[in-house]
């Protein structure tokens, strides 16, 4: 039997992005930019299903080396160009490895924009850590960079 | 390590964001399936969580919801909504809720609750994770609405001592 446990955490990620807040909040927020950036390099990170307003699920499963991941996204916040609040869950060969609540928050700043991602996470069970989805959200925001500067 | 509470500033700007968690933890003497029950079963959960609510309803379950609405202390409307993200039955719950006070989104919380089993008692710890909107909602406030439905729930176990 597993050995349950919560570990908690936060971590706060902050960019000077090259494009206007309503360049970065679309690539939020169109499912087709988002596909592009958000998820396995070089896969089809098309999720299963997006509604992207408050209230509002994205939902995706995909399978890395033998392993099987699914996310699971609530909208609970939307302000358009400005902000997005969201909570999620993620499962890994069908068992919950963690809850997050995530804030993303745009500022436009001369030409450019200026991010702050904020995450809370319920870590459960030693499955996951903040560190680990640090490093993991470190470089989502890297690819969302790389496909700003290219789109 | 929990970031400490900071403080409310009410002349904050418009769409601003506060972060903001605690960890509460508590003894109370009662198994752990008593506690759960007490989250779990809508009859239980309407004797001691905002009992001031005017309408309640609890799906208990991985995504299900739950949702109250009511006047708070100071007479403002409120609706709390929220959904259930894991729950492991007498060991935990996950979930998250967003707090609209007149019809505005105040603030979205991640909460979970784990119980360990001591015999007859239990010990529990309830962390909030939160983000708090637009200066609608505080920090301060909601650790002290937090301290205050705890407080609701272990008279419910000290009620039931004095009976038995």
């Amino acid at each position: 039997m597993t050995e349950r446990s919560i570990a908690y955490g936060t971590f706060v990620i902050e960019r000077t992005l090259p494009v206007p807040p309503a360049r970065v909040f679309a690539a939020w927020a169109d499912v087709k930019q988002k596909a592009k950036w958000f998820g396995a390099p070089g896969g089809d990170n098309t999720p299963k299903q997006f509604d992207f307003r408050v209230g509002g699920r994205e939902y995706n499963e995909g399978e890395a080396g033998g392993t099987t991941f699914t996310f699971d996204v609530l909208y609970q916040d939307i302000v358009e160009n400005e902000r997005i609040i969201y909570t999620y869950d993620m499962t890994m060969n069908g068992a919950r490895i963690s809850v997050s609540l995530a804030s993303v928050e745009l500022r436009a700043e001369g030409s450019g924009t200026r991010l702050l991602v904020t995450e809370h996470g319920a870590y459960l069970d030693g499955l996951d850590n903040n560190e680990q989805r640090k490093e993991g959200t470190i470089s989502l925001i890297g690819q969302l960079e790389k496909y700003l500067k290219t789109a | 390590m929990l970031p400490s509470l900071p403080i409310h500033a009410p002349d904050r700007p418009p769409h601003s964001l506060i972060q903001s968690s605690f960890l509460l933890e508590r003894d109370f003497p009662a198994p752990a399936a008593t506690v759960f029950a007490a989250w779990a079963e809508p009859a239980c959960k309407a004797r001691w969580f905002s009992i001031e609510s005017l309408h309640r309803h609890l799906d208990f379950r991985v995504g299900g919801h739950e949702f109250l609405y009511g006047r708070s202390s100071c007479g403002r409307r409120f609706t709390y909504e929220a959904v259930y993200r894991e729950i492991v039955p007498d060991l935990r719950i996950v979930f998250s809720y967003d707090i609209r006070i007149e019809g505005r989104h105040g603030s979205s919380s991640l909460a979970s609750l784990e119980i360990a089993p001591h015999g007859r008692a239990c010990a529990i710890r309830y962390c909030e994770q939160g983000i708090f909107l637009d200066g609608l909602d505080s920090p301060r406030g909601r650790f002290n609405g937090a301290t205050l439905r705890l407080a609701h729930l272990a008279g419910l176990f000290d009620e039931k001592s004095l009976k038995h």
